[in-house]
Protein backbone atom coordinates (compact mmCIF):
# COMPACT_ATOMS: atom_id res chain seq x y z
CA UNK A 1 0.00 0.00 0.00
CA UNK A 2 2.01 3.27 -1.24
CA UNK A 3 -1.35 5.43 -1.60
CA UNK A 4 -0.86 6.64 1.85
CA UNK A 5 -3.21 9.62 1.84
CA UNK A 6 -4.30 12.38 -0.97
CA UNK A 7 -6.42 15.22 -0.43
CA UNK A 8 -6.40 16.54 -3.65
CA UNK A 9 -9.71 18.65 -3.41
CA UNK A 10 -7.77 20.24 0.18
CA UNK A 11 -4.26 20.62 -2.13
CA UNK A 12 -6.49 22.36 -4.84
CA UNK A 13 -8.39 24.51 -2.81
CA UNK A 14 -4.90 25.75 -1.82
CA UNK A 15 -3.20 26.29 -4.82
CA UNK A 16 -6.55 28.02 -6.16
CA UNK A 17 -5.26 30.53 -3.40
CA UNK A 18 -1.50 30.86 -5.17
CA UNK A 19 -3.44 31.61 -8.49
CA UNK A 20 -5.51 34.20 -7.05
CA UNK A 21 -2.27 35.89 -5.52
CA UNK A 22 -0.85 35.64 -9.07
CA UNK A 23 -3.68 36.73 -11.11
CA UNK A 24 -3.37 39.93 -8.49
CA UNK A 25 0.28 40.16 -9.19
CA UNK A 26 -0.25 40.08 -12.94
CA UNK A 27 -3.12 42.47 -12.72
CA UNK A 28 -0.31 45.01 -10.82
CA UNK A 29 2.22 43.95 -14.06
CA UNK A 30 -0.46 45.02 -16.26
CA UNK A 31 -0.76 48.60 -14.98
CA UNK A 32 3.11 49.64 -15.56
CA UNK A 33 2.85 53.36 -16.29
CA UNK A 34 3.89 54.47 -19.69
CA UNK A 35 8.13 55.10 -19.94
CA UNK A 36 8.49 58.29 -18.00
CA UNK A 37 10.52 61.10 -18.75
CA UNK A 38 13.38 61.26 -16.15
CA UNK A 39 15.50 63.64 -17.82
CA UNK A 40 19.51 62.41 -18.38
CA UNK A 41 18.21 59.33 -16.07
CA UNK A 42 15.60 57.98 -18.75
CA UNK A 43 17.33 55.35 -20.74
CA UNK A 44 18.82 53.75 -17.48
CA UNK A 45 15.25 54.02 -15.42
CA UNK A 46 13.91 52.61 -18.40
CA UNK A 47 16.03 49.60 -18.55
CA UNK A 48 15.91 48.63 -14.59
CA UNK A 49 12.48 49.30 -14.57
CA UNK A 50 11.55 47.29 -17.50
CA UNK A 51 14.10 43.99 -16.42
CA UNK A 52 12.03 44.28 -13.72
CA UNK A 53 8.86 43.56 -14.96
CA UNK A 54 10.25 41.22 -17.04
CA UNK A 55 11.23 39.20 -14.14
CA UNK A 56 7.97 39.52 -12.27
CA UNK A 57 6.33 38.59 -15.21
CA UNK A 58 8.54 35.11 -15.58
CA UNK A 59 8.07 34.33 -12.06
CA UNK A 60 4.25 34.77 -12.20
CA UNK A 61 4.18 32.24 -15.00
CA UNK A 62 6.70 30.05 -13.16
CA UNK A 63 4.67 30.12 -10.06
CA UNK A 64 1.57 29.79 -12.40
CA UNK A 65 3.04 27.16 -14.38
CA UNK A 66 3.70 24.98 -11.17
CA UNK A 67 0.45 24.97 -9.88
CA UNK A 68 -1.10 24.12 -13.39
CA UNK A 69 1.16 21.39 -13.65
CA UNK A 70 0.31 20.12 -9.32
CA UNK A 71 -3.41 20.94 -10.46
CA UNK A 72 -3.33 18.56 -13.54
CA UNK A 73 -1.57 15.50 -11.71
CA UNK A 74 -3.90 15.52 -8.67
CA UNK A 75 -7.24 15.82 -11.05
CA UNK A 76 -5.93 12.63 -12.64
CA UNK A 77 -8.24 10.38 -10.32
CA UNK A 78 -6.32 7.28 -11.12
CA UNK A 79 -3.11 8.81 -10.23
CA UNK A 80 -1.73 7.30 -6.97
CA UNK A 81 0.59 9.16 -3.85
CA UNK A 82 3.84 7.41 -5.52
CA UNK A 83 2.94 8.27 -9.16
CA UNK A 84 2.21 12.08 -8.07
CA UNK A 85 5.87 12.11 -6.38
CA UNK A 86 7.14 10.64 -9.20
CA UNK A 87 5.92 13.37 -11.39
CA UNK A 88 6.65 16.42 -9.15
CA UNK A 89 10.13 14.37 -8.66
CA UNK A 90 10.43 15.04 -12.62
CA UNK A 91 10.13 18.69 -12.60
CA UNK A 92 12.49 18.99 -9.29
CA UNK A 93 14.84 17.48 -11.18
CA UNK A 94 15.06 19.94 -14.38
CA UNK A 95 15.10 22.60 -11.77
CA UNK A 96 18.14 20.94 -9.81
CA UNK A 97 19.80 20.19 -13.56
CA UNK A 98 20.57 23.83 -14.25
CA UNK B 1 25.02 83.81 -24.02
CA UNK B 2 22.64 82.75 -21.44
CA UNK B 3 22.11 79.90 -18.78
CA UNK B 4 19.41 77.39 -18.97
CA UNK B 5 17.79 76.87 -15.94
CA UNK B 6 15.10 73.93 -17.16
CA UNK B 7 15.42 70.62 -15.64
CA UNK B 8 14.42 68.05 -17.89
CA UNK B 9 12.41 64.98 -17.19
CA UNK B 10 8.71 64.71 -15.48
CA UNK B 11 9.42 63.78 -11.26
CA UNK B 12 5.46 62.98 -10.91
CA UNK B 13 5.39 60.47 -13.76
CA UNK B 14 9.23 58.83 -12.49
CA UNK B 15 7.39 58.83 -8.72
CA UNK B 16 4.76 57.02 -10.08
CA UNK B 17 7.13 54.41 -11.81
CA UNK B 18 8.54 54.14 -8.42
CA UNK B 19 5.47 53.73 -6.66
CA UNK B 20 4.04 50.80 -9.01
CA UNK B 21 7.97 48.90 -8.60
CA UNK B 22 7.08 48.94 -4.94
CA UNK B 23 3.50 47.56 -5.72
CA UNK B 24 4.72 45.18 -8.05
CA UNK B 25 7.70 43.90 -5.48
CA UNK B 26 4.93 43.69 -2.66
CA UNK B 27 2.71 42.00 -5.05
CA UNK B 28 5.11 39.20 -5.79
CA UNK B 29 6.01 38.77 -1.74
CA UNK B 30 2.24 38.15 -1.55
CA UNK B 31 2.70 34.97 -3.96
CA UNK B 32 5.58 34.03 -3.01
CA UNK B 33 3.79 33.67 0.34
CA UNK B 34 1.06 32.02 -0.72
CA UNK B 35 3.40 29.54 -2.38
CA UNK B 36 5.14 29.37 1.12
CA UNK B 37 2.26 28.17 2.98
CA UNK B 38 0.92 25.39 0.41
CA UNK B 39 4.45 24.34 0.26
CA UNK B 40 4.41 24.22 4.09
CA UNK B 41 1.28 22.39 4.09
CA UNK B 42 1.35 20.34 1.71
CA UNK B 43 2.08 17.48 3.35
CA UNK B 44 -1.13 18.22 5.27
CA UNK B 45 -2.57 16.93 1.53
CA UNK B 46 0.13 14.82 0.40
CA UNK B 47 1.56 12.74 2.47
CA UNK B 48 4.92 10.50 1.76
CA UNK B 49 7.27 11.37 -0.63
CA UNK B 50 4.62 13.33 -2.90
CA UNK B 51 4.23 16.51 -0.21
CA UNK B 52 7.70 16.67 0.40
CA UNK B 53 8.17 16.36 -3.49
CA UNK B 54 5.87 19.13 -3.94
CA UNK B 55 7.06 21.14 -0.55
CA UNK B 56 11.11 20.93 -2.49
CA UNK B 57 9.90 22.02 -5.87
CA UNK B 58 7.91 24.77 -4.75
CA UNK B 59 11.08 26.16 -2.58
CA UNK B 60 13.35 25.77 -5.59
CA UNK B 61 10.77 27.85 -7.95
CA UNK B 62 10.47 30.33 -4.74
CA UNK B 63 14.07 30.63 -4.48
CA UNK B 64 14.94 30.99 -8.31
CA UNK B 65 11.78 33.55 -8.31
CA UNK B 66 12.72 35.51 -5.28
CA UNK B 67 15.06 38.06 -7.19
CA UNK B 68 13.06 39.59 -8.76
CA UNK B 69 10.81 40.63 -5.87
CA UNK B 70 14.25 42.13 -4.38
CA UNK B 71 15.50 44.23 -7.46
CA UNK B 72 12.17 45.83 -7.76
CA UNK B 73 11.88 46.77 -3.81
CA UNK B 74 15.70 47.89 -3.94
CA UNK B 75 15.32 50.24 -7.24
CA UNK B 76 11.85 51.63 -6.04
CA UNK B 77 13.72 54.15 -3.13
CA UNK B 78 16.14 54.96 -5.64
CA UNK B 79 14.04 55.99 -8.28
CA UNK B 80 11.71 57.75 -5.78
CA UNK B 81 15.10 59.55 -4.63
CA UNK B 82 15.82 60.83 -8.23
CA UNK B 83 12.57 62.22 -8.52
CA UNK B 84 13.04 63.96 -4.99
CA UNK B 85 16.24 65.69 -6.42
CA UNK B 86 14.65 66.84 -9.65
CA UNK B 87 11.70 68.36 -7.56
CA UNK B 88 14.70 69.76 -4.98
CA UNK B 89 16.21 70.96 -8.29
CA UNK B 90 13.29 72.76 -9.62
CA UNK B 91 12.58 74.53 -6.53
CA UNK B 92 16.21 76.07 -6.47
CA UNK B 93 16.24 76.63 -9.71
CA UNK B 94 13.20 78.66 -9.46
CA UNK B 95 14.00 80.74 -6.80
CA UNK B 96 17.34 81.01 -8.74
CA UNK B 97 14.97 83.00 -11.94
CA UNK B 98 13.32 84.76 -8.96
CA UNK B 99 16.31 86.34 -7.35
CA UNK B 100 17.65 86.91 -10.92
CA UNK B 101 15.26 88.83 -11.60
CA UNK B 102 15.37 91.22 -8.56
CA UNK B 103 18.87 91.58 -9.04
CA UNK B 104 18.30 93.04 -12.53
CA UNK B 105 19.22 90.27 -14.69
CA UNK B 106 17.21 89.88 -17.80
CA UNK B 107 15.05 86.78 -17.64
CA UNK B 108 12.88 84.88 -20.45
CA UNK B 109 11.06 81.96 -19.20
CA UNK B 110 13.64 79.61 -17.26
CA UNK B 111 16.70 81.14 -19.47
CA UNK B 112 18.27 84.14 -17.35
CA UNK B 113 20.34 86.01 -19.99
CA UNK B 114 24.08 87.69 -19.83
CA UNK B 115 24.58 90.67 -18.69
CA UNK B 116 25.29 93.63 -20.38
CA UNK B 117 26.04 97.33 -20.30
CA UNK B 118 26.65 100.07 -22.78
CA UNK B 119 29.42 101.80 -20.44
CA UNK B 120 32.93 100.73 -22.92
CA UNK B 121 35.17 100.45 -19.56
CA UNK B 122 35.39 100.59 -16.29
CA UNK B 123 34.91 104.66 -15.29
CA UNK B 124 37.69 106.37 -13.73
CA UNK B 125 38.06 107.29 -9.83
CA UNK B 126 36.82 110.89 -11.01
CA UNK B 127 33.82 109.99 -13.09
CA UNK B 128 30.34 110.92 -13.15
CA UNK B 129 29.02 109.10 -9.58
CA UNK B 130 25.86 108.10 -11.98
CA UNK B 131 28.27 106.19 -14.28
CA UNK B 132 30.20 104.70 -11.71
CA UNK B 133 26.66 103.60 -9.89
CA UNK B 134 25.94 102.21 -13.43
CA UNK B 135 29.00 100.07 -13.36
CA UNK B 136 28.52 99.13 -9.65
CA UNK B 137 25.26 97.59 -10.88
CA UNK B 138 26.62 96.10 -13.87
CA UNK B 139 29.81 94.48 -11.81
CA UNK B 140 26.86 93.39 -9.16
CA UNK B 141 24.81 91.48 -12.33
CA UNK B 142 27.46 90.26 -13.68
CA UNK B 143 28.83 88.54 -10.21
CA UNK B 144 25.29 87.50 -10.03
CA UNK B 145 24.84 85.68 -13.06
CA UNK B 146 28.89 83.93 -12.34
CA UNK B 147 27.33 82.52 -9.77
CA UNK B 148 24.16 81.36 -11.23
CA UNK B 149 26.57 79.56 -13.84
CA UNK B 150 28.51 77.58 -11.37
CA UNK B 151 25.61 76.55 -9.03
CA UNK B 152 23.59 75.66 -12.23
CA UNK B 153 26.88 73.55 -13.18
CA UNK B 154 27.39 72.16 -9.90
CA UNK B 155 24.10 70.72 -9.71
CA UNK B 156 23.99 69.21 -12.61
CA UNK B 157 27.35 67.34 -12.06
CA UNK B 158 26.19 66.62 -8.82
CA UNK B 159 23.51 65.01 -10.35
CA UNK B 160 25.43 63.21 -13.39
CA UNK B 161 27.67 61.94 -9.89
CA UNK B 162 24.30 61.18 -7.72
CA UNK B 163 23.07 59.26 -10.90
CA UNK B 164 26.52 56.81 -11.64
CA UNK B 165 26.37 56.19 -7.80
CA UNK B 166 23.09 54.71 -7.25
CA UNK B 167 22.12 53.60 -11.17
CA UNK B 168 25.03 52.28 -11.52
CA UNK B 169 24.99 49.40 -8.63
CA UNK B 170 21.31 48.39 -10.09
CA UNK B 171 22.58 47.64 -13.19
CA UNK B 172 25.12 46.02 -11.87
CA UNK B 173 22.31 43.82 -9.89
CA UNK B 174 20.99 43.21 -13.15
CA UNK B 175 22.88 39.94 -13.33
CA UNK B 176 21.32 38.77 -9.77
CA UNK B 177 18.05 38.10 -12.30
CA UNK B 178 19.92 34.89 -14.00
CA UNK B 179 18.35 32.84 -11.68
CA UNK B 180 14.99 33.09 -13.58
CA UNK B 181 16.52 32.40 -16.86
CA UNK B 182 14.96 29.05 -18.26
CA UNK B 183 12.84 28.72 -15.41
CA UNK B 184 9.65 28.48 -17.26
CA UNK B 185 11.38 26.05 -19.96
CA UNK B 186 12.58 23.93 -17.30
CA UNK B 187 8.73 23.32 -15.60
CA UNK B 188 7.50 22.63 -19.13
CA UNK B 189 10.44 20.15 -20.09
CA UNK B 190 7.90 17.38 -20.61
CA UNK B 191 5.64 17.48 -23.21
CA UNK B 192 2.47 17.00 -21.17
CA UNK B 193 3.50 19.59 -18.41
CA UNK B 194 4.55 22.17 -21.54
CA UNK B 195 0.65 21.54 -22.79
CA UNK B 196 -0.61 22.06 -18.88
CA UNK B 197 1.59 25.47 -18.66
CA UNK B 198 0.94 26.85 -22.39
CA UNK B 199 -2.90 26.37 -21.32
CA UNK B 200 -2.83 27.85 -17.90
CA UNK B 201 -0.66 31.09 -19.55
CA UNK B 202 -2.88 31.53 -22.52
CA UNK B 203 -5.91 31.67 -19.98
CA UNK B 204 -4.70 33.76 -17.68
CA UNK B 205 -6.58 37.05 -19.16
CA UNK B 206 -4.56 39.78 -16.22
CA UNK B 207 -1.33 38.32 -17.65
CA UNK B 208 0.54 41.33 -19.59
CA UNK B 209 1.16 41.40 -23.02
CA UNK B 210 3.23 44.53 -22.94
CA UNK B 211 6.20 44.79 -25.15
CA UNK B 212 8.96 46.03 -23.16
CA UNK B 213 11.30 46.68 -25.94
CA UNK B 214 9.26 49.37 -27.26
CA UNK B 215 8.78 50.67 -23.79
CA UNK B 216 12.32 51.44 -24.20
CA UNK B 217 12.67 52.74 -27.65
CA UNK B 218 10.63 55.55 -25.91
CA UNK B 219 12.28 56.33 -23.48
CA UNK B 220 15.89 56.17 -25.68
CA UNK B 221 13.91 58.84 -27.75
CA UNK B 222 13.58 61.00 -24.21
CA UNK B 223 16.81 60.33 -23.39
CA UNK B 224 18.09 61.65 -26.79
CA UNK B 225 16.45 65.03 -26.18
CA UNK B 226 18.02 65.30 -22.71
CA UNK B 227 21.48 64.19 -23.73
CA UNK B 228 20.65 67.07 -26.48
CA UNK B 229 19.96 69.64 -24.05
CA UNK B 230 22.62 69.02 -21.15
CA UNK B 231 25.53 68.97 -23.73
CA UNK B 232 24.19 72.48 -24.87
CA UNK B 233 23.48 73.48 -21.13
CA UNK B 234 27.60 72.70 -21.11
CA UNK B 235 28.82 74.17 -24.54
CA UNK B 236 26.83 77.34 -23.27
CA UNK B 237 29.04 78.60 -20.80
CA UNK B 238 32.53 78.00 -20.03
CA UNK B 239 32.03 78.38 -16.18
CA UNK B 240 28.57 76.24 -15.75
CA UNK B 241 30.58 73.52 -17.85
CA UNK B 242 33.95 74.01 -15.33
CA UNK B 243 31.51 73.58 -12.43
CA UNK B 244 29.54 71.01 -13.82
CA UNK B 245 32.78 69.17 -14.37
CA UNK B 246 34.34 69.64 -10.81
CA UNK B 247 31.40 68.73 -9.61
CA UNK B 248 31.92 65.24 -11.49
CA UNK B 249 35.25 63.76 -11.58
CA UNK B 250 35.87 63.11 -15.66
CA UNK B 251 36.14 59.27 -14.82
CA UNK B 252 33.06 58.92 -13.28
CA UNK B 253 31.46 61.05 -16.29
CA UNK B 254 33.40 59.12 -19.33
CA UNK B 255 32.14 55.60 -17.38
CA UNK B 256 28.56 56.63 -17.27
CA UNK B 257 28.45 57.63 -20.73
CA UNK B 258 30.24 54.50 -21.94
CA UNK B 259 27.30 52.74 -19.69
CA UNK B 260 24.71 54.92 -21.29
CA UNK B 261 25.75 53.97 -25.04
CA UNK B 262 25.43 50.22 -23.74
CA UNK B 263 22.24 51.06 -22.11
CA UNK B 264 21.07 52.41 -25.73
CA UNK B 265 22.05 48.87 -27.56
CA UNK B 266 20.22 46.78 -24.79
CA UNK B 267 17.48 48.93 -24.99
CA UNK B 268 16.96 47.64 -28.92
CA UNK B 269 16.62 43.76 -27.33
CA UNK B 270 13.37 42.15 -26.77
CA UNK B 271 14.16 40.52 -23.60
CA UNK B 272 16.51 41.24 -20.76
CA UNK B 273 16.34 37.80 -19.70
CA UNK B 274 18.63 35.77 -20.05
CA UNK B 275 21.49 38.33 -19.06
CA UNK B 276 23.77 37.27 -22.08
CA UNK B 277 25.75 39.62 -25.00
CA UNK B 278 25.19 43.26 -24.63
CA UNK B 279 22.88 42.59 -21.31
CA UNK B 280 26.60 41.25 -19.64
CA UNK B 281 28.38 44.12 -20.54
CA UNK B 282 25.99 46.62 -19.16
CA UNK B 283 26.22 44.25 -16.23
CA UNK B 284 30.27 44.30 -15.93
CA UNK B 285 30.30 48.42 -16.48
CA UNK B 286 27.82 49.36 -14.13
CA UNK B 287 29.63 47.11 -11.25
CA UNK B 288 32.69 48.76 -12.75
CA UNK B 289 31.50 52.53 -11.63
CA UNK B 290 28.94 51.66 -9.20
CA UNK B 291 31.51 53.32 -5.86
CA UNK B 292 30.56 56.39 -3.39
CA UNK B 293 29.44 57.25 -0.55
CA UNK B 294 26.76 60.12 0.58
CA UNK B 295 27.75 62.99 2.51
CA UNK B 296 25.14 61.87 5.57
CA UNK B 297 27.03 58.38 5.84
CA UNK B 298 29.85 60.02 5.73
CA UNK B 299 29.00 62.11 8.59
CA UNK B 300 27.32 59.17 10.36
CA UNK B 301 30.98 57.39 9.70
CA UNK B 302 32.99 60.42 10.89
CA UNK B 303 30.48 60.51 14.22
CA UNK B 304 30.55 57.49 14.78
CA UNK B 305 30.68 55.57 18.25
CA UNK B 306 27.23 55.80 20.78
CA UNK B 307 28.39 59.60 21.19
CA UNK B 308 28.64 60.63 17.98
CA UNK B 309 25.75 58.71 17.24
CA UNK B 310 23.90 60.41 19.81
CA UNK B 311 25.00 63.76 18.85
CA UNK B 312 24.19 63.59 14.99
CA UNK B 313 21.00 61.79 15.70
CA UNK B 314 20.27 64.76 18.04
CA UNK B 315 21.22 67.65 15.81
CA UNK B 316 19.11 66.29 13.12
CA UNK B 317 16.22 65.56 15.42
CA UNK B 318 16.58 68.78 17.53
CA UNK B 319 16.54 71.18 15.06
CA UNK B 320 13.72 70.16 13.29
CA UNK B 321 15.54 68.43 10.52
CA UNK B 322 12.97 66.21 7.50
CA UNK B 323 12.55 63.45 9.42
CA UNK B 324 13.06 64.71 12.51
CA UNK B 325 13.07 62.32 15.94
CA UNK B 326 12.16 58.90 13.68
CA UNK B 327 15.21 59.45 11.95
CA UNK B 328 17.15 61.12 14.90
CA UNK B 329 15.93 57.86 16.72
CA UNK B 330 17.20 55.60 14.11
CA UNK B 331 20.87 57.22 14.06
CA UNK B 332 21.35 56.95 17.99
CA UNK B 333 19.78 53.54 17.88
CA UNK B 334 22.21 52.28 15.19
CA UNK B 335 25.15 54.15 15.78
CA UNK B 336 27.95 52.29 17.44
CA UNK B 337 31.09 52.33 15.65
CA UNK B 338 32.62 54.30 12.82
CA UNK B 339 32.48 52.05 9.76
CA UNK B 340 29.10 50.27 11.24
CA UNK B 341 27.69 53.61 11.71
CA UNK B 342 28.11 53.97 8.02
CA UNK B 343 26.52 50.87 6.91
CA UNK B 344 23.88 51.01 9.56
CA UNK B 345 22.76 54.44 7.79
CA UNK B 346 23.08 53.03 4.65
CA UNK B 347 21.54 49.83 5.61
CA UNK B 348 18.39 50.89 7.39
CA UNK B 349 17.77 54.58 6.18
CA UNK B 350 16.15 54.30 2.68
CA UNK B 351 18.00 56.14 -0.23
CA UNK B 352 15.37 58.71 -0.27
CA UNK B 353 14.80 59.18 3.42
CA UNK B 354 18.85 60.04 3.11
CA UNK B 355 18.52 61.99 0.40
CA UNK B 356 15.91 64.25 2.20
CA UNK B 357 18.56 64.82 4.97
CA UNK B 358 21.48 64.72 2.93
CA UNK B 359 20.29 67.97 1.27
CA UNK B 360 19.23 69.42 4.85
CA UNK B 361 22.56 69.21 6.31
CA UNK B 362 24.20 70.36 3.35
CA UNK B 363 21.88 73.39 3.29
CA UNK B 364 20.74 74.18 6.80
CA UNK B 365 18.82 77.56 5.18
CA UNK B 366 16.33 75.14 3.34
CA UNK B 367 13.52 75.52 5.54
CA UNK B 368 13.08 78.80 5.66
CA UNK B 369 14.89 80.22 2.60
CA UNK B 370 16.27 79.01 -0.34
CA UNK B 371 19.88 79.48 -1.84
CA UNK B 372 20.89 82.55 -1.97
CA UNK B 373 22.83 83.86 -5.13
CA UNK B 374 25.88 85.96 -4.92
CA UNK B 375 26.06 89.93 -6.00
Amino acid sequence: MTDIYVDRDGMEIRLREVIARIDESDATLSDLPSAPDAGIATSIIALIASAGAEAAGVANDATRGLSAITNDVLDDMTVKNEEIADHIRDIEEELDGR
Amino acid sequence: MSISLRIPGDPTAVRALGDWMSRMSSSLVEVDLELAYVAGQSENYLRGEAGSAFQRTATAVRNRCSPAMKYLGDASPVIHAYANRLDRGREDFDSYLTQAADRGLTVHGKVVMEPTTDLSACPAPDADPQLTAEWDAFISKVTTYNDLATRVGTWWGELETWCSENFAPLIACLGDLSPLDGLLGELSATDPNKTVVDAALETADARTERDLAEWRTLAQQMQTDADTFTDQLRSGNPATHAAAEAANPRAIREGMEELLDHVEQVSRIGKIIPIVGPAIEIVTIGAAIAEGESGSSQIAGALGGAAGGAAAGGAIAAAGGPLGWVIGGAVVATVTVGSAATWAWEAWVPVDARESIDEWLEDGTRFWQPPQLAG
